[in-house]
C-alpha cells in the first residue's frame, strides 16, 4: 500500500541535453548554455577546445587572438575570428570545464552526486559477478556461446540486487535528516526503481508471466508515487484529500471525498477504501475487503445494487458515493475511467474490476494501448512511451526511451535485463554493427558508460569492471583512462593505476606510467623515487643516462665529503643488481666500493688503531681499485681522479700494497690517458686541461715511480 | 558548467598536460604561465603557479611534451621559433628552464607536435616555406640535445616547376598510441595559395626506406579548393579503422583510414562525414578519449559535438553557445 | 562457518582516507572516532570527529547504529596519514599530515567532543607530501617523514608546535611511513624496502639499517605502514608493496622476515598463491584475543592485521591468514579499538566507512587462501577476452 503520507511533488527541469541520443535521429540538439558571467564577456575571438578526462570538455575563451605567425615569404595569414592581435578591453580570458551528460549521467537528473556515486560503487559487484557467472557458463558449454534456460534466474537475482541498491538508503546511516532536497532526490531513484522493476517483470522473470497483471496491481501500489513525479495520479489525489479531510466534520457532504474513495477503490487500494468509509458519519464495518469469488460477489453487487437499501438511504451525498462505488465494483469503464487519473493506474483498475485477471500476454498490450489513449494528458511522454514499451516488451522503444529518461547508468545495466530471455533483443542487442566500429551494442553502452564514470576521479576506477566485459574496445579505453591519470603528481593515486594495470594484464601501460613518475621524481629532485620508478620501468636507457650523471657527481665529491656520499650509498644501493648491465652503474658500483675502503682505511687511521685490520682494508682498497681498471670498467674521463685517489695505498707505509705488475696496470692508464690527450680525445683533454688536474697528475706519477721502485726490491 | 580559471585577457594560446592537471598559457605579452590546480585538492579552481617572459611579441602557439621526459612545453611567437621549456628543481624550488630553440632562417614554424615514439621523442614542425623538419632528441634525459632526422617537403613540385608557393598556416596530428606505443605516422596539412596543395596528408616513416613517405590523403572529389585549419586524430581503442577530423574552410570532415595487414600496402582513405553546420570557417577539431565524440569550434562562434548513431551517421548532438544568443 | 562479526556501513559521500578509534572515555556514552575525508567538489578536505551512535532499545531487537557528527575541522589538503595519542583520561591528541607537507594537531575532550578547539597547523615541514607522521606522549613530539627525504621533529609541549628538523637527504632517498618505538627511537620506512633505525639522541644518521634484499623483484619495493611490537620495542612489522608484510628484529637479523606475500618464508608456509597480491596500506599488531579477552605474551610470534588495495582485511598469525574482509575496493585504512580489539573501523575506497565487530569466543575461519573480490572480477579481464 502506498504510504499516503508525502511531500508535494513538483517537475525537475530536466536535462538539457542528450548526450547520448544513439535512438532518436529526429531530435534536436541539446544547449549547454554558458553562465551569465562568459555572456558579459565580449565576443572571445577564440575559443580552443580541450578534452579532459571522460566527457569533460574543456574550453578556454580567448580574448586576446594573435595572427598565425607568417613566414617572410607568405602572403596572407589565416586571420581567426574578429581579434586584431591588440588585447581588447573588458573581462578576462576564462577556462570552463563542462561535463557532458554530466546531469543525466546516472539517470538521476536532481540526485546529488555522492548519491549517483553509491549507486555506481554499489551495482559494481552485482554486475561482476552477473559476468562471471556468464564467463563460466559460456565456459562450460565450451563457448558454444548460448546461456542455458535458466539464465534468467541468474539476471533476476542481478536484478534484486540492483534494486535494493535504488531503494532509499536509510536516513540514520547517512547520521542526517532528510531535509526537502533529499526527499526530491530518493522520488528520482525510485521512479528509477519503477521503471527498473517493472522491466524486470516483463523481461527476467519467467515466473510471473501466468500472473502478470497481479504483479502489476502490486508494482502500481509500490510505484504510484513515483509515476506523480512527472504527472497526476490516483495517489497526488488522495494525498490532497488527506490534508482536506481531517477538517471537514460530515467528509460524506464532501463530492472529493467520495471521489478519493473511488479511486482507491478502482486502483484495488481496499485499505484506503476502508479507512476513507470509516470517516463516514455513519460509519460501519463495511464488506468490501475480498476480492474472491469474482462472479458470486460481482451478482451480489449488481444485487445491491438493485436492492431496497437506496430507497432507505436518506443522505443524498452518501447515496450518490456508494452509487459510484458500486459503478466501480461492477466495471463501469466511464466510472473507472473518472476515478483513475495515470494510465497504468487505469490498466490496472481494468485488470481487477472489467477483465479477469488470468489472460494472455497480447491482450494486456492492446488494453494498455487503449487505456494510453484514454488517459492521454500532457505529462512526460516519454516515461509513458517507456512504460507501455516495457508491458508490450518493446526492446527498441524502451532503449531508445531509456536512454533519453535515465542516461549511461541505466543503459549499462539494464541491457543485462532486456537480454534475459528475449532472443529478439539479444539479436538487437549483441550483434556487431560495422557502422558502431564492429560492436554490439551492449558493448557500446559499457564503453559510454565506463568513460562517465571516468570523468569522476573517484568513480573511474569503476570502469575496468566494465571494459572488461566489453571484448573489443574495452582494453583500449581503459589504457587511455589509466593513461590520463595524474600520476606524477600522487604517489597513492599512482600504485592504485598500477595495480589496476596489473590486475588487467595491462603490464605496457604499466610501465609506460612508471617511466612518467621515474622522470617527474628524477627531474624535481626526489632520485631515488625516480631510479625505483624507472628500475620498474626497466628503461635502460634512462637508467644508463641516470648513472653516467651519477657519476659525474660522485667523482667531485671529495672523500671526505661522506656525508653526500652516504646519501648517495642509499641510490646506488637501489640501483642493486638488476641494471648492473648499464655500464656506468656497473663503473658506480665499483667506484663506490673503492671509494668505501679508502674510507674505511682513514677511519681506521684516525682512530690510530694500527692494527693488522688497516692492512687487510687496504688490500680490500686495492683489489677495489684493480677492479675499476680491468679493460672497459671505468670511463675514460675518470681515470685520472681514481689514479689520484690510489695514491694513498701507493705510498702504504707498512708495505708494498701494490706489486709490481698492478703498478705497470696503473701506469699503462696514465700513459693512455696522456696519449688520448695528445690524439685530441675531448673526455681525455677535458680531465687534463685544469692546472687542479696538472698537479694531481704529477703526484700520480711520482707515488707510481715510488711504488714500482718498492715493488722491484721487494720482489 | 564550472569556470576554472579566469586568465589574464591578454592569454592568448592555452594547452592542458596528459592528464589535464596542469595549463600552459600564452600571453599576448610573450610570457607563458603554468596553471595548476590546487596540489592535495581534486578542486576545480586552478591558479598560476609559474610565470616567466619567454618573448617580446606574443606567444602564438604553445604545447605539451610527452610526460616520459619530464614537463616540458614547446612555443613559438610571432618570431617564428620554437623555444622547449622544462621544469626541473633548483635549489629546493620547481623552476622552468629554456633548454633550446628551433629556428630556420627566413621562415616560420607554422605548426608543431610531439610523437613519442620507441626511438625517442620527436619534434615535427611545418615550416612556412613548406618544408617539414623532424627532429629527434639525442639523450633522453636531455631536452638540450636535438639533431634533425628528416627534412622533405610536404608537396612534390610538379613538373620540376618550381612554383612560387606560399603558406599561411598548417595542422599536424599525430596518430595516437596504441598499446603505448606510438607509431611515426601523422597526418599534415598546409594552408597555402596553390588550391591543389591544400589536402591533408598522412606520413609515414618507412623502416624499408628510412624515410618519411606520404601514404594517404584525405582528398574528396570536388573538394580541392577547400582549405584545412585543423586535423584531429581519434585514439583508437579498437576499431578496425581510423578516425581523422578535419576543420576545413567550410565544414568539419571525418574520414576513416584504414591501415592494411599487409606490409608495404598503402592505407584506404575513406570520408564518412561532412557536416557544414558551422555555415563558414571551422577553427578547430578535437576528438574525445574515445573517438566517441567530436568537438569543433568555428567561426559562426559555437561550439558544437558530433556523435554517430547506430547507423554510423555522424550527427550533431549538442552545441555550446553564451546565454546571450 | 560464517564468522561471527557484525558489519555495518556508512556511505559518507566523500573519500575516506584514514580512519582512527579514539580511546574510549569510561563516563562517555559512545565511541568516538576520527575520519580524514575529502570531498571532491568543491575541494572540502576535513577532519571529522564523530560518533558511533547505537539506539538504546531498538523495537526489532537488533540495533543499528549511526554516525553522528561532532566536530569537523577543515584542512589545507588532502590527509596523508592520520594518528591519534591519549594525552589523558578526557584528553586526546589527533594529528593530521597532508599532501602538502602540513601538519595539523588538535585537542578533543572526549567527555565533550563537540566542543570547539581550534587545530594547530604547521605548513610546509616537508616539499611534497608528508607521507608518514606518529606521535609521542612522554617526549610530547611527533616525528614526521616525507617524500622530500627529511624527517622533523615537532615537539607540541605548552610552548606550541616547535618543529625541528631531525635529518634531510635533500629527495634523495624518500621516507614513507615512521613509527615511535621508544621516546627517543623510532623507525622509518623508504624505499626499495629500506629500513633505518634512529635514536633522536644521535643525529647525523640511522643507527641502524635493514639490508635491502627485496629490492626490484616484486613491485616497486616501498613501505607504506609500520607498527612496533606492543612489548617488544624491537620487533617492528611493515606493510608494502606487493603484498609484502615483513617483520624487522632490529637485535638479530640484518634481513627483515616476510610474513605473507611472493616468497614467504620461515614456518608455516602458506598454500598456493599469495594471499595479497597489491598494496598493503596499513598494518597492525592485534592484540585482541577472542579466548581470553585480553592478549597473553605466549612467545609466539604476535598476529597481525592488514587491509590491502585489494581489498582484503586479514589477521596473519603463524603463517596461516584468517580473512575479515573481502571488499570490492580498496580498503586504505583501518583501526583496531585500543581497549579491547573487537571493534575494526575500516576505510573503504568506496566512500564509505566500515564499522565491524568481532565475537568474543567463536572461532575464526581459516583461510590458506584468501579471495580477493577484486581479484575475481579482474579475472574477467586478462584470460580469455583479450
Amino acid at each position: 500500500m502506498p504510504a499516503v503520507a508525502a511531500a508535494s511533488m513538483d517537475e525537475s527541469g530536466g536535462a538539457t541535453s542528450s548526450e547520448n541520443g544513439h535512438y532518436t535521429p529526429q531530435n534536436l540538439p541539446g544547449v549547454y548554455q554558458l553562465p551569465r558571467s562568459l555572456g558579459e564577456m565580449q565576443t572571445p575571438s577564440m575559443v580552443c577546445i580541450a578534452w579532459g578526462s571522460g566527457n569533460k570538455l574543456r574550453l578556454s575563451f580567448l580574448q586576446h587572438s594573435v595572427p598565425a605567425a607568417r613566414s617572410n615569404t607568405g602572403t596572407e595569414g589565416a586571420e581567426r575570428g574578429n581579434g586584431n592581435g591588440a588585447s581588447q578591453s573588458g573581462g578576462g580570458a576564462a577556462v570552463i570545464e563542462i561535463e557532458l551528460g554530466g546531469r543525466a549521467a546516472l539517470g538521476l537528473d536532481a540526485v546529488e552526486d555522492a548519491e549517483k556515486r553509491r549507486i555506481a560503487y554499489g551495482s559494481l559487484p552485482a554486475f561482476a559477478l552477473l559476468q562471471n557467472k556468464r564467463k563460466m557458463l559460456q565456459q562450460a558449454k565450451e563457448f558454444s556461446g548460448m546461456l542455458p534456460d535458466d539464465w534468467w534466474e541468474h539476471v533476476l537475482e542481478y536484478s534484486y540486487n540492483i534494486s535494493n541498491l535504488l531503494a532509499p538508503t536509510s536516513t540514520t546511516s547517512m547520521g542526517l535528516q532528510l531535509d526537502k532536497k533529499s526527499r526530491k532526490e530518493k522520488q528520482e531513484q525510485t521512479l528509477l526503481r519503477a521503471v527498473w522493476e517493472l522491466t524486470e517483470i516483463f523481461f527476467v522473470d519467467k515466473h510471473v508471466t501466468s500472473w502478470i497483471p497481479e504483479k502489476l496491481v502490486d508494482w502500481l501500489t509500490v510505484y504510484d508515487r513515483a509515476l506523480a513525479r512527472t504527472e497526476p495520479t490516483v495517489q497526488t489525489k488522495l494525498v490532497a484529500l488527506q490534508h482536506k479531510l481531517p477538517n471537514i466534520q460530515f467528509p460524506e457532504d464532501d463530492a472529493d471525498y467520495w471521489e478519493g474513495a473511488c479511486s482507491a477503490l478502482a486502483v484495488g487500494w481496499l485499505d484506503i477504501v476502508i479507512k476513507f468509509l470509516r470517516m463516514h458519519g455513519s460509519y460501519r464495518l463495511d464488506q468490501i475487503d475480498n476480492r474472491q469469488a469474482w462472479e458470486k460477489w460481482r451478482s451480489q453487487v449488481a444485487k445491491l445494487d438493485n436492492s431496497m437499501f437506496w430507497s432507505e438511504c436518506n443522505h443524498h451525498g452518501t447515496l450518490l458515493g456508494l452509487k459510484k462505488l458500486l459503478q466501480i465494483l461492477l466495471g463501469n469503464v466511464d466510472a473507472l475511467i473518472t476515478a483513475t487519473c495515470h494510465w497504468i493506474e487505469l490498466l490496472v483498475a481494468h485488470f481487477l474490476y472489467i477483465v479477469p485477471f488470468s489472460m494472455v500476454a497480447g491482450e494486456i498490450l492492446s488494453i494498455a494501448r487503449k487505456c494510453k489513449q484514454l488517459k492521454h494528458v500532457s505529462g512526460n511522454e516519454n516515461l509513458r512511451e517507456l512504460l507501455l514499451a516495457i508491458i508490450s516488451n518493446d526492446t527498441e522503444i524502451v532503449l531508445a526511451e531509456c536512454s533519453q529518461l535515465f542516461g549511461p547508468w541505466m543503459m549499462a545495466h539494464v541491457v543485462e535485463l532486456l537480454t534475459a530471455k528475449s532472443t529478439h533483443a539479444q539479436a538487437l542487442l549483441l550483434e556487431e554493427r560495422s557502422a558502431l566500429g564492429s560492436i554490439s551494442l551492449e558493448e557500446l553502452h559499457r564503453v559510454i558508460y565506463a568513460q562517465v564514470l571516468s570523468s569522476h576521479h573517484l568513480t573511474w576506477q569503476l570502469s575496468p569492471t566494465y571494459l572488461a566485459s566489453c571484448p573489443k574496445q574495452g582494453c583500449g579505453l581503459l589504457e587511455n583512462v589509466l593513461l590520463k591519470q595524474p600520476v606524477s603528481g600522487n604517489s597513492r593515486l599512482f600504485l592504485k593505476v598500477l595495480d589496476i594495470s596489473r590486475l588487467y594484464d595491462l603490464g605496457v601501460v604499466g610501465t609506460a606510467l612508471s617511466r612518467v613518475v621515474g622522470i617527474h621524481n628524477w627531474k624535481h629532485g626526489r632520485r631515488g623515487t625516480g631510479i625505483m620508478w624507472l628500475q620498474q620501468a626497466r628503461d635502460d636507457l634512462r637508467l644508463a643516462a641516470i648513472a653516467n650523471q651519477l657519476a659525474d657527481s660522485v667523482t667531485t665529491f671529495r672523500t671526505d665529503d661522506i656525508e653526500s656520499f652516504q646519501h648517495l650509498e642509499g641510490l646506488l644501493d637501489l640501483l642493486d643488481s638488476e641494471v648492473r648491465s648499464a655500464q656506468g652503474l656497473s663503473f658506480l658500483h665499483r667506484y663506490r666500493d673503492f671509494k668505501n675502503s679508502l674510507h674505511e682505511i682513514r677511519e681506521y687511521r684516525s682512530s690510530d688503531l694500527c692494527n693488522p685490520k688497516v692492512t687487510v682494508a687496504g688490500r680490500h682498497a686495492a683489489d677495489c681499485l684493480l677492479q675499476l681498471l680491468k679493460p672497459g670498467a671505468s670511463p675514460l674521463r675518470f681515470w685520472l681522479s681514481i689514479l689520484h685517489d690510489s695514491v694513498d695505498l701507493l705510498e702504504w707505509p707498512q708495505q708494498v700494497l701494490l706489486n709490481e705488475v698492478e703498478t705497470t696496470t696503473l701506469m699503462t692508464y696514465l700513459q693512455e690517458l696522456k696519449l688520448a690527450e695528445a690524439r685530441g680525445d675531448v673526455e681525455a683533454v677535458n680531465a687534463l686541461s685544469s692546472e687542479q688536474a696538472k698537479q694531481q697528475l704529477d703526484r700520480v706519477r711520482l707515488a707510481l715511480a715510488l711504488n714500482l721502485g718498492r715493488a722491484i726490491l721487494q720482489s | 558548467m564550472e569556470k576554472l580559471a579566469a586568465l589574464e585577457a591578454t592569454a592568448s594560446s592555452t594547452a592542458w598536460n596528459y592528464c589535464g592537471e596542469r595549463l600552459a598559457v600564452g600571453t599576448g605579452e610573450g610570457a607563458i604561465q603554468v596553471w595548476e590546480k590546487e596540489r592535495g585538492g581534486g578542486g576545480s579552481s586552478f591558479s598560476c603557479i609559474h610565470k616567466w617572459q619567454a618573448y617580446n611579441g606574443p606567444v602564438v602557439k604553445i604545447i605539451w611534451g610527452s610526460p616520459e621526459y619530464g614537463d616540458v612545453v614547446a612555443s613559438s611567437s610571432t618570431d617564428g621559433n620554437i623555444s622547449l621549456w622544462e621544469e626541473i628543481e633548483e635549489n629546493d624550488q620547481s623552476t622552468w628552464r629554456k633548454c633550446t630553440q628551433f629556428e630556420e632562417p627566413h621562415t616560420a614554424a607554422l605548426d608543431f607536435q610531439f610523437g613519442n615514439c620507441l626511438t625517442g621523442l620527436k619534434l615535427v614542425v611545418a615550416w612556412a616555406d613548406g618544408r617539414v623538419k623532424v627532429y629527434d632528441m639525442l639523450d633522453t634525459l636531455d631536452l638540450k640535445q636535438w639533431q634533425l632526422q628528416a627534412d622533405f617537403l610536404n608537396d612534390i613540385v610538379v613538373d620540376g616547376k618550381s612554383e612560387r608557393r606560399s603558406y599561411s598556416a598548417a595542422s599536424i596530428a599525430w596518430r595516437p598510441p596504441v598499446s603505448s606505443i606510438q607509431q611515426p605516422i601523422f597526418a599534415l596539412a598546409y594552408r597555402s595559395n596553390s588550391l591543389l596543395h591544400n589536402v591533408a596528408k598522412v606520413w609515414e616513416f618507412l623502416d624499408a626506406y628510412q624515410r618519411w613517405s606520404p601514404v594517404a590523403e584525405l582528398r574528396a572529389p570536388g573538394e580541392e579548393g577547400d582549405s584545412v585549419n585543423s586535423l584531429s586524430w581519434a585514439t583508437n581503442i579498437g576499431r578496425p579503422y581510423e578516425l581523422i577530423a578535419v576543420g576545413s574552410s567550410c565544414a568539419v570532415l571525418i574520414w576513416h583510414l584504414e591501415f592494411s595487414q599487409i606490409a608495404g600496402e598503402k592505407p584506404i582513405a575513406r570520408r564518412v562525414a561532412r557536416l557544414t553546420e558551422h555555415n563558414g570557417e571551422v577553427w578547430q577539431v578535437e576528438w574525445d578519449m574515445s573517438g566517441m565524440t567530436l568537438a569543433s569550434y568555428g567561426s559562426d562562434g559555437v561550439v558544437r559535438l558530433w556523435q554517430a548513431n547506430i547507423d554510423g551517421v555522424w550527427q550533431q548532438q549538442a552545441i555550446v553557445k553564451s546565454a546571450k544568443d | 562457518m560464517a564468522m561471527a562479526m557484525e558489519e555495518w556501513r556508512f556511505p559518507q559521500g566523500r573519500a575516506v582516507d584514514a580512519v582512527r578509534w579514539l580511546p574510549h572515555a569510561t563516563a562517555a556514552m559512545d565511541r568516538l572516532l576520527v575520519l580524514a575525508l575529502w570531498d571532491a567538489t568543491p575541494c572540502r578536505p576535513s577532519i571529522d570527529l564523530t560518533s558511533l551512535c547505537h539506539q538504546e532499545q531498538a523495537e526489532a531487537g537488533q540495533s543499528t547504529p549511526w554516525l553522528q557528527l561532532q566536530v569537523s575541522w577543515p584542512q589545507p589538503a588532502r590527509a596523508s596519514a592520520l594518528r591519534v595519542l591519549a594525552l589523558s583520561h578526557e584528553r586526546v591528541l589527533v594529528a593530521a599530515a597532508s599532501v602538502v607537507g602540513s601538519l595539523s594537531l588538535v585537542a578533543i575532550d572526549s567527555l565533550h567532543p563537540s566542543r570547539p578547539s581550534a587545530p594547530l597547523i604547521c605548513p610546509s615541514l616537508h616539499r611534497g607530501s608528508m607521507c608518514g607522521l606518529d606521535l609521542q606522549s612522554s617526549s610530547q613530539s611527533c616525528v614526521s617523514v616525507g617524500e622530500d627525504g627529511k624527517i622533523n621533529i615537532i615537539s607540541f609541549g605548552e610552548s606550541g608546535l616547535q618543529p625541528m628538523c631531525f635529518y634531510d637527504n635533500r629527495g634523495l632517498l624518500s621516507f614513507s611511513a615512521v613509527r615511535w618505538a621508544s621516546p627517543v627511537e623510532f623507525v622509518t620506512g623508504g624505499i626499495g624496502y629500506s629500513l633505518q633505525w634512529w635514536d633522536t639522541r644521535r643525529p647525523g644518521g640511522a643507527v641502524s639499517k635493514a639490508l635491502t634484499k627485496w629490492n626490484g623483484r616484486h613491485g616497486p619495493g616501498l613501505i607504506h605502514s609500520i607498527d612496533i611490537h606492543p612489548s617488544r620495542k624491537h620487533i617492528c612489522v611493515i606493510g608494502g608493496s606487493a603484498g609484502s608484510v615483513l617483520a624487522w628484529d632490529l637485535r638479530w637479523q640484518q634481513e627483515p622476515i616476510q610474513l605473507v606475500g611472493d616468497n614467504a618464508r620461515g614456518k608455516g608456509n602458506l598454500l598456493g598463491a599469495p594471499p595479497i597480491e597489491s598494496d598493503v596500506w596499513e598494518v597492525k599488531y592485534d592484540h585482541f584475543s577472542p579466548f581470553s579477552g585480553h592478549s597473553a605474551d605466549t612467545g609466539k610470534a604476535s598476529p597481525v592485521m592488514v587491509c590491502s588495495e585489494d581489498g582484503v582485511l586479514a589477521v596473519l598469525e603463524d603463517g596461516v591468514a584468517v580473512e575479515l574482509l573481502a571488499e570490492p575496493c580498496a580498503i586504505n585504512s583501518f583501526d583496531i579499538d585500543p581497549e579491547l580489539g573487537q571493534d575494526i573501523i575500516c576505510a573503504l575506497e568506496h566512500e564509505s566507512v566500515l564499522v565491524m565487530r568481532r565475537g568474543l569466543d567463536i572461532p575464526q575461519k581459516k583461510l590458506g587462501n584468501l579471495t580477493s573480490q577484486r581479484g575475481t572480477i579482474g579475472s574477467t579481464f586478462g584470460s580469455n577476452y583479450f
